[in-house]
C-alpha cells in the first residue's frame, strides 16, 4: 500500500466503514426503475436517494440505466450472430416444446411421424451411451441429452436445419459455460433457465449421422479455472 | 407489415411466424441495451432470451396493452436486467462482512464524505465507492464494471486524488468559515 493509499484509508476509512453501515439492503428492481423514472411517490424515493447515494452498486446500476433507452451501436458482426443464434434457438424451443408439437402430428402426418421417429431414435441411443461416461468425469456423471431436430421452413424455425442439443448438468453458481462438440474449438453456451438446462443449436450437419461428444466445462468467472466438466456421447441425427 | 399487426396475428392465430419477426426487428436493440447495462455478454444472452419469452406469455396472456410493443418490450428487459444486476450484487455480499466493526464517528464528517463523493464525475464516485464501501476487489470492480484491470486503478487512483482535492478544499473553507 502506497503512503498516499495508507493516508486516504487512516483519515477516512472509518467514516466510509460508517456509511457502509447505514447502506442497508438494495431496493427492488422496480423501486430503482420507478426512482430512475421519477415516478416514485416522495418518502420512497428519499429512502432510495438516501440508498444510493452510499451503495456503490446501485449507484453504478443507476448510471447504466441512465443510457438504456438510448439507441447504441449495432451489435458486433463477429459475435452477434452466433449470439443470435444461441437466443433464438432457446426462444423458440421454448415455445414450441416437444408436446406442444405433437398436436401437430395429427394433421401433418408423414414428416411429423418422420421427425418424431427420429428424435425418439436419437434420444433412446443416446441415454444409452450417457448411461456409461468416461470414468475421468464420473463425479459429474452425464445423466442425458437428447437431440431436437428443426427443419428449416417449420413455423419460427431458422433458415437452416438445425439440432438442438438439449441437457442439464448440476448448475454451480458463479461458473460461465462452454461447449466444444467433436473437439472443435469450445464456444461459449448459455444456461437456459438459471438453473442447470442447457439448449445449444448446431447446424444439422455438425451433429449428422455417427457418433458425436460433446465436452461441456464449466469456467469460474473470477478465476478463469475449470471448476466442472461433463461430457455426452451421442449417435447424431441421420 | 408494422409491428401491432405482427402483434395481433401472433395473439389470434398463435403461428411463430409472427413472433419470430418481433424477433427478428428487436432481439439486436434488446440485446445491446442489456450488454451495456450488464457488461456480460453470457448475462446478455440469457437476459435477452427470458424477455423474449416473457413478452411471448404476455402476449398469449393478453398482457399488451397497444401502441408501443418496443416500448413495452425494453421494459421487461429493463426489469429483468435490473433483476439480474440485484441478485450479482448480493452474490458479491453473500461472503459476510469482511470489514472491522465501524468504529463511533461523528455523524457530520460522514454526511461530509457521502457529500464529497457525490460531486465526484461517475466513474471515480463508483470506483471509490465499490473499493470502500462495498470493500470489493480490483477484480471483483472489473468483473462487476466491465472495466479492464488498468480502467480500475486509474478510476481509483484518480477519484482518491479527486476526493482529497474536494475534501482538503472544503476543509480550508471550513477552517476560513470558523476564524
Amino acid at each position: 500500500m502506497s503512503p498516499e493509499e495508507r493516508e486516504f484509508e487512516e483519515e477516512l476509512g472509518a467514516a466510509f466503514r460508517a456509511l457502509r453501515e447505514r447502506r442497508g439492503p438494495c431496493p427492488s428492481a422496480e423501486a430503482l426503475s420507478a426512482y430512475q423514472a421519477g415516478s416514485l411517490e416522495p418518502g420512497e424515493a428519499d429512502r432510495v436517494r438516501a440508498h444510493v447515494a452510499v451503495c456503490g452498486l446501485c449507484d453504478s446500476l443507476l448510471v447504466r440505466l441512465k443510457d438504456f433507452d438510448a439507441p447504441g451501436p449495432p451489435p458486433s458482426p463477429v459475435s452477434w450472430p452466433a449470439a443470435e443464434r444461441r437466443m433464438r434457438a432457446r426462444v423458440f424451443a421454448g415455445a414450441n416444446p416437444w408436446w406442444r408439437r405433437l398436436g401437430g402430428l395429427f394433421w401433418r402426418p408423414a414428416p411429423a411421424y418422420a421427425l418424431a421417429g427420429i428424435v425418439l431414435l436419437a434420444a433412446v441411443a443416446v441415454r444409452r451411451i450417457a448411461d456409461t461416461p468416461p470414468a475421468a468425469l464420473r463425479q459429474h456423471p452425464a445423466r442425458s441429452i437428447e437431440l431436437q431436430v428443426s427443419r428449416s421452413g417449420e413455423p419460427g424455425a431458422p433458415p437452416e436445419d438445425f439440432v438442438v442439443l438439449s441437457f442439464w448438468i448440476p448448475p454451480r453458481p458463479g461458473l460461465r459455460y462452454s461447449a466444444s462438440l467433436d473437439g472443435a474449438p469450445p464456444s461459449e453456451i448459455a444456461r437456459d433457465d438459471g438453473g442447470g438446462n442447457f439448449h445449444v443449436p448446431y447446424p444439422a450437419a455438425r451433429a449428422g449421422k455417427g457418433r458425436h461428444r460433446l465436452l461441456v466445462a464449466g469456467t469460474d468467472r473470477q478465476t478463469g479455472k475449470v471448476e466442472q466438466q461433463v461430457q455426452f456421447e451421442f449417435e447424431g441425427a441421420p | 407489415m408494422p409491428e401491432e399487426s405482427l402483434v395481433e396475428k401472433f395473439q389470434t392465430t398463435g403461428e411463430m411466424k409472427y413472433f419470430a419477426e418481433l424477433w427478428r426487428r428487436y432481439a439486436g436493440p434488446a440485446y445491446g441495451r442489456l450488454l451495456r447495462l450488464l457488461g456480460d455478454r453470457a448475462a446478455a444472452e440469457d437476459v435477452t432470451s427470458d424477455t423474449f419469452l416473457r413478452a411471448m406469455e404476455g402476449l398469449r396472456a393478453g398482457k399488451y396493452q397497444r401502441g408501443n410493443f418496443a416500448g413495452w418490450l425494453f421494459t421487461i428487459a429493463r426489469r429483468l436486467g435490473l433483476n439480474w444486476r440485484l441478485s450479482a450484487a448480493e452474490r458479491y455480499r453473500g461472503g459476510g462482512d469482511r470489514d472491522r466493526p465501524a468504529p463511533p464517528r461523528d455523524p457530520e464528517m460522514r454526511a461530509q464524505v457521502e457529500s464529497v463523493l457525490n460531486q465526484l464525475a461517475d466513474e471515480h464516485r463508483i470506483a471509490l465507492k465499490l473499493l470502500y464501501i462495498e470493500r470489493l476487489t480490483f477484480k471483483e470492480i472489473a468483473v462487476h464494471q466491465g472495466w479492464t484491470m488498468k480502467q480500475v486503478k486509474t478510476h481509483v487512483q484518480n477519484g482518491r486524488r479527486m476526493f482529497l482535492q474536494v475534501w482538503t478544499g472544503r476543509s480550508s473553507r471550513t477552517r476560513g468559515a470558523g476564524v
